[in-house]
């Protein structure tokens, strides 16, 4: 078993509240500089950056890529999900095309939405509005992704906003999330009693500039780093773990 | 002249024919206290009381939950949502009144402002 650094939030130029210098390109080199092991790509509501980003890591040696989606279900909840290679990340992403609101993106009030290609070229820019919430309804979404490989991770579960526990007040019955996330702030210890303990938690940076990437993070102790390793150090299985250190408490203790 | 002298108490039955909402399950009536617009059930877990009347959007089957913990005399949920077949099983097995109403939950509001129900704590 090895220890690997990753983060498993990270947004691109597509996503409407994305910085545009975050181009697949940037987002590699930035992982690589800073050392990190696994990054994951989860724009919101899409997909599309996805094959970029497995692109360029051909030529980036060290930093292993998961690909998907910070989706917004119909209870606008923000949940990550993510499968191990780009092509099923990008099919699970026309699914959600079906599932968005029908209105555009309004650039000059969310940002424009660049799809680019590994050498930060524009293909075309996402007129969808990705900044809505789909009508998938969280048990939904969760099945989904199972059914496609993937796992699914409850975004920034102590945040007033978009959160599982702001949505639906307490943890819902029946739903099989497979992480949740704690922004930075968060102390593990206050959120323990409200989710069930075979669920771990996990930190991420949640980057939408490339400052960002990488500021928080979650260690995992695993074989390799795969995306098969990853789903069973969520699960805790035969010795592989998730480490996700309280980082407020740290900064704190360390005055 | 008709002076509100504060929060009515009155009958779900009479609010259910009076404003003709529509029952998802059999309903048992008791008294309405107050009531509440929230989409946001951590909000209403903060803020509505035993007895509340709850009108929102939210179809997840927490909702059930929610009214079951708080003791919400009634949940309506508004402008057309359908809650799928297991929110249903769940309002009849934990005896919680759920209805429905093709109105907004602005509309709604009102004319429960109107029939004299207040805000919790109002």
């Amino acid at each position: 078993m090895k220890l690997f650094t990753a983060d498993v939030q990270v947004h691109s130029c597509l996503s409407p509240c994305g910085s545009l210098e975050c181009s697949p390109a940037r987002i590699a080199r930035a992982a690589r500089e800073r050392g990190l092991d696994i990054i994951a790509l989860t724009d919101h509501n899409t997909a599309a950056n996805c094959p970029a980003l497995a692109a360029v890591l051909a030529d980036v040696p060290g930093v292993t890529a998961f690909f998907g989606a910070e989706v917004t279900t119909a209870e606008e909840i923000h949940v990550m999900c993510l499968f191990g290679d780009a092509e099923t990340a990008l099919a699970f992403g026309e699914f959600l095309r079906a599932h968005l609101p029908p209105q555009r993106n309004d650039p000059g009030f969310f940002g424009d939405q660049p799809v680019v290609d590994a050498h930060e070229q524009i293909l075309r820019l996402e007129d969808a509005f990705l900044a809505g919430a789909t009508d998938l309804p969280l048990d939904r979404v969760d099945d989904e992704v199972h059914a496609r490989g993937g796992v699914v991770i409850a975004s920034h579960i102590d945040r007033p906003v978009n959160s599982l526990f702001s949505q639906l007040g307490f943890w819902p019955g029946g739903v099989a999330l497979d992480a949740c996330d704690l922004s930075p702030r968060a102390r593990a210890a206050d959120w323990r009693g409200r989710v069930p303990l075979h669920v771990p938690f996990v930190r991420s940076s949640d980057a939408h500039f490339l400052a960002d990437i990488g500021r928080q993070c979650t260690t995992l102790q695993m074989c390799e780093p795969t995306f098969d390793e990853f789903r069973r150090a969520l699960a805790q299985q035969d010795g592989r773990a998730v480490f996700c250190a309280d980082v407020a408490r740290l900064l704190s203790s360390s005055h | 002249m008709f002076v509100n002298l504060g929060n009515a108490q009155m009958k779900l039955s009479t609010i259910v024919n009076e404003l003709q909402l529509t029952p998802l399950v059999e309903l048992c009536d008791q008294e309405v206290t107050s009531a509440y617009a929230s989409d946001l059930l951590s909000d209403v877990v903060g803020n509505a009381q035993a007895g509340t009347l709850l009108i929102t959007i939210q179809v997840h089957r927490n909702v059930v939950a929610v009214a079951s913990l708080v003791g919400l005399s009634a949940v309506v949920i508004v402008h057309g949502r359908r809650p799928e077949d297991d929110v249903l099983a769940a309002a009849r097995e934990n005896h919680i009144n759920l209805l429905s109403a093709p109105c907004t939950a602005f509309t709604l509001a009102g004319r429960l402002y109107h029939l004299g129900v207040r805000a919790p704590g109002e």
